[in-house]
């Protein structure tokens, strides 16, 4: 695992909720499905002939096949048991496009059927390859469609078994992960990147000296210093760290000249025809942003109201891209408690679903 | 703001699946489920449509090998209408029992060539469900309940197979799907049996529909008699019904079960004639027998009661001339509660208008006949029917199952001085003949006389009654005694009133010699056996409920008590799916090492050795240190130590492994 995704995505820092301790079991919700349904009507429109026709072998064969349906809601109420999973949140998502989230599912050492995880609609069945690989960790990837810019709660994850005629679905609504921690509960959006973004704007040099003078900047090593939590670990001098029995973070710099500064207004400007509503202006400044990644250099961002100074390196963008993702979009209120999990929610994400 | 839309889950797996074929394994699995279910339908449909559906499984089970389109649906349209069309002309209605379930069959068929989802075979399947229950129209003995369980079995081990979350595999694992399916269905047994005895069984059906087609295969009685229409019976040795007594068994002599009685005559054949809304006056006397009458299904309205019945169950109505009737016809097997009683008078007061036409004769023909009748004009009618009784005793004739057919147009003239051989319908015929010619209201009654007696499984005697007892006898009616019954067969053959068809006929067909010896006992036996299972599993109905439950000291059903019971047991009946514990998968030696843990109520943690789980345990429980740290040593002396079998093969290694975690999980649970 690539970190706790909590320190990916700051905002995904939930208070944990006291309801769901280790000590006290979850409750586990066993619900008819589809099938079950049409199994349970067979069983009862052949009940309704044997009573008319007065066959009791009939009746011997329909509580045959409605006891299989009582047997079969005890295994699906039994399926989830000791079953735990942990999410992965992407380290970026970007408005209009889908978004990876990493699942794993730590089962209990017992055989049993494949387990699904479902966040909202997306879900997916994990199945220990055999039976010797029991007890062992399973994970995989939900693909979750695209979500609108700024906070977004995320549905709550939800774990799924079926009884082995797929007559009943039990579900379980997990609120923390595997070492007891809450599960992530928010992911915030960045801006969607403008395809096709004009060159970013440069700073207007300072000075007369200015090509000599370098910033923070990816082109060039020229020392070390300690490792602060935060640095990306392509920047850790594995060699160096190694001999000195420390964590040491390269560092680059840039010329200055090369620096960039992404201003609200710019953006407005260049776009032109395009009307430049505020999510265009976003979008370009997220791709300025990324392009200022890519190319390593120190930039500054201002936005009304708002104004991170010429700064490179990993922090800063994120910074940079967090101020882009929450512009005007206000933090979410924490999630009303739900009496029925199962049932559509407030947020926006269930509404969606059930549109 | 735009309204998010997402992608509900189950289109898009549904879409997704419709466009990929299905698993090939999988399909045939359902394809060789529902031929099992359609087979016991084969000798009970027309050929035509057998091969029909053999064809339509075989086919879908060829396009799915070869990976072939399936064809249109309006062809699958066009060919159900067709055949539906032909279904109906042979069955002349597709709403009975025999139609509708060859529609069934052919729908659930065609349907096969349409599956294109997940969803298709599970709905298949879930016919192939309905399917087996149909089963039970047409027969419902101890092979077919064993027949359908197979059949639930196998279904319910191909819905496990497509019931897996996220598609069925492409590998069907036979074995696997059939022990969970056994599993499933022996877990489910006493929540079944519960249901089975305690549900409420209702006293009627809740609606009449008629369960089988007019053209279906008649046995039995037929509501008309001429020459050799009883004696075809008398080869056929299946059981027409069963009766089992309370108490004593009626005196051979008085084992008369009434069947039609028939009033209409041409001359040669005797038939039915509606009888008006006239309830005779009925007297009897003697001990009332109470008995319980099984009929096979005869697609016939007759009841045979003993003669004469003295309740009318519900559900049947007794004509004029003391015949009960099943209005719907006795489609399955059925059973009522009668009683009757074996001295009785009755019809004294017959009408005039019934009694003038149960005298008449058409005019002419047989004229030695009349001439006899005439001779007896002189007597009384009671001393009529003297004579003519003792005419049949003395005049030499002959008892047999294979009479020289009657040709000539004086059939009573050429039977009783020609050819002098006759079986009961000749001599009942021709003797209610003699009697009309004197003037005697008479008239034919057919049915049944005798029965095997079997000392049944419970110690309760019952008679078996087959199609070869069938019998027809004559009711004249004398004023003041009523109908009264005469059985000239008796005058010729006495045996056969005592001792059945066997005995008056010692040199009759095979069919019959089978009955003496070894084989017969043991048929008897068995004929126990399916009389057993008749009453008490087939049979299981309202009455029966009531008297078990009144035994068992649970009351009235819907009572407090019976609630209880219910409830209770509905509880417990659910307790095998919870013993079933799931079954552990990983190495056998630590899951029997890790059940220490379980034993100490200390979990071993995932990343913990057991040296550091020993050194934890035994501080926690000093008393029991020196057992876990042998527990301990010798697992991991086991597990890692050198193993002497290094040449063996794998499976003996894997048993070796398995024996010695049994072997430490015992030490185990010593500590």
């Amino acid at each position: 695992m690539i970190g706790k995704s909590v320190t990916a995505n700051p905002v995904t820092v939930a208070p944990p909720t006291g309801r769901a301790s280790a000590h006290r079991p979850l409750p586990i919700y066993v619900l008819p499905t589809r099938f079950g349904g049409a199994f349970v009507l067979v069983g009862l429109l052949t009940l309704l002939g044997c009573i008319n026709y007065l066959l009791s072998l009939g009746y011997a064969l329909t509580f045959l096949l409605l006891s299989v349906w009582v047997v079969c809601a005890v295994h699906a109420s039994r399926a989830l048991g000791g079953v735990n999973a942990e999410l992965e949140l992407p380290e970026r998502a970007f408005a209009g496009s889908p978004f990876r989230i990493g699942t794993s599912l730590h089962l209990p050492e017992t055989s049993r059927p494949p387990t699904g995880v479902r966040l909202g609609a997306a879900l997916i069945w994990l199945e220990a390859p055999d039976v010797q690989a029991q007890g062992e960790q399973l994970s995989g990837s939900l693909t979750l469609p695209p979500l609108e810019r700024g906070p977004q709660r995320l549905p709550t994850l939800r774990l799924e078994a079926h009884d082995p005629l797929g007559l009943w679905r039990s579900s379980v609504y997990l609120e923390t992960g595997l070492d007891g921690s809450a599960l992530p509960t928010q992911l915030l959006i960045y801006p969607a990147p403008e395809q096709n973004a004009p060159p970013p704007p440069t700073a207007p040099a300072q000075g007369a000296a200015a090509e000599n003078l370098r910033a923070a900047g990816d082109e060039e090593p020229y020392g070390l210093r300690e490792y602060r939590p935060g640095d990306a670990t392509r920047r850790i001098a594995w060699k160096q760290s190694a001999r000195a029995h420390t964590l040491l973070t390269r560092l680059h710099d840039a010329p200055a000249a090369a620096s960039l500064a992404l201003d609200w207004q710019a953006a407005a400007v260049v776009s032109g025809a395009v009307a430049g509503g505020t999510e265009a202006r976003l979008s370009r400044l997220c791709a300025w942003v990324l392009e200022a990644e890519r190319r390593g250099v120190a930039f500054s961002l201002t936005l009304p109201g708002a104004r991170l100074e010429r700064e490179s390196g990993e922090m800063q963008v994120r910074r940079a891209l967090e101020l882009l993702a929450r512009f005007e979009r206000p933090d979410l209120p924490p999630a009303p408690r739900r009496r029925w999990p199962w049932m559509p929610g407030e947020n926006r994400l269930a509404r969606g679903n059930r549109a | 703001m735009t309204t998010l839309r997402w992608p509900a889950g189950r289109s898009r797996s549904g879409a997704a699946s419709a466009l990929a074929p299905l698993p090939v394994q999988p399909l045939l699995s359902v394809l060789a489920v529902l031929a099992l279910v359609m087979l016991p339908f084969w000798t009970r449909l027309p050929l035509w449509l057998s091969l029909l559906l053999a064809l339509l499984l075989g086919g879908r089970a060829a396009l799915a090998l070869r990976g072939l389109k399936q064809p249109p649906a309006w062809v699958l349209v066009l060919v159900a209408l067709l055949v539906g069309r032909l279904l109906a002309g042979a069955y002349s209605t597709l709403a009975g029992r025999d139609g509708g379930t060859a529609m069934l069959l052919l729908l659930v068929a065609l349907k096969t060539l349409e599956v294109t989802r997940r969803r298709d075979a599970l709905l298949l399947l879930l016919l192939g469900y309905f399917l087996t229950a149909t089963q039970f129209f047409f027969d419902q003995n101890v092979g077919t309940a064993l027949y359908t369980l197979l059949c639930a079995l196998a279904l319910t081990a191909c819905v496990t197979v497509w019931a897996r979350p996220g598609g069925a595999s492409r590998q069907v694992r036979s074995r696997l799907a059939l022990r969970r399916s056994g599993v499933l269905l022996l877990q489910a047994v006493p929540l079944t049996l519960a249901l089975f005895v305690l549900f409420p069984r209702p006293d009627g059906p809740l609606w009449q529909m008629p369960v089988s087609s007019s053209t279906s295969s008649k046995t039995g009685l037929g509501d008309s008699v001429e020459p050799g229409t009883v004696s075809s019976l008398a080869q056929d040795d299946s059981v027409a019904f069963r009766a089992s007594f309370q108490g004593a068994l009626p005196a051979p002599e008085d084992r008369y079960w009434r069947g039609p009685v028939l009033e209409g005559f041409d001359g040669r054949r005797w038939s039915l004639r509606p009888s008006g809304p006239y309830s005779p006056q009925a007297t009897g006397s003697g001990a009332i027998l109470k008995y319980r009458l099984t009929l096979e299904p005869s697609n016939q309205p007759w009841v045979l009661a003993l003669d004469m019945p003295v309740n009318v169950p519900t559900g049947l109505r007794v004509t004029g001339n003391l015949q009960l009737i099943a209005p719907e016809g006795v489609n399955t097997r059925r059973q009522f509660d009668l009683q009757a009683v074996t001295r009785f008078q009755y019809g004294q007061d017959a009408p005039a208008e019934q009694l003038a036409q149960d005298t008449y004769l058409p005019a002419g023909g047989n004229p030695r006949a009349r001439a006899l009748a005439a001779s007896w004009s002189g007597l009384t009618p009671a001393a009529r029917v003297q004579a003519a009784y003792r005419f049949f005793q003395t005049s030499g004739l002959r008892y047999t199952l294979s009479p020289p057919l009657l040709t000539s147009a004086d059939p009573v003239d050429e039977l009783l001085y020609a050819t002098r051989q006759g079986f009961c319908e000749h001599f009942a015929s021709s003797f209610a003949y003699l009697m009309r010619a004197s003037g005697i209201p008479t008239r034919l009654v057919t049915g049944y006389l005798g029965g095997t007696v079997n000392q049944g499984t419970g110690g309760q005697p019952y008679l078996i009654v087959r199609q070869l007892d069938a019998h027809a006898w004559a009711e004249v009616w004398l004023a003041g005694q009523g109908w009264v019954r005469v059985d000239p067969t008796a005058a010729v053959s006495p045996a056969r009133l005592q001792g059945g068809l066997a005995a008056a006929l010692p040199e009759s067909v095979s069919a019959l010699d089978a009955r003496a010896g070894l084989i017969p006992a043991l048929r008897l036996r068995l004929d126990a056996l399916q009389n057993a299972w008749n009453q008490w599993v087939i049979g299981y109905d309202f009455a029966r409920q009531q008297s078990l439950l009144s035994r068992l000291g649970l009351g009235e059903v819907g009572g407090l008590r019976y609630v209880l019971a219910l409830s209770l047991l509905l509880v417990l009946g659910v307790l095998p799916a919870l013993w079933v514990r799931a079954r552990r998968g990983g190495e056998p030696l630590l899951l029997a090492y890790r059940e220490l843990g379980e034993r100490l109520r200390l979990p071993m943690g995932t990343s913990e050795t057991p040296a550091e789980y020993a050194r934890r345990a035994s501080a926690q429980h000093p008393a029991r240190a020196d057992g876990i740290q042998a527990v301990t040593r010798e697992y991991l002396a086991l597990r890692y130590g050198r193993s002497e079998q290094g040449s063996v093969a794998h499976a003996k290694a894997t048993q070796t492994q398995v024996a010695q975690a049994r072997a430490l999980r015992k030490r185990v649970r010593r500590v």
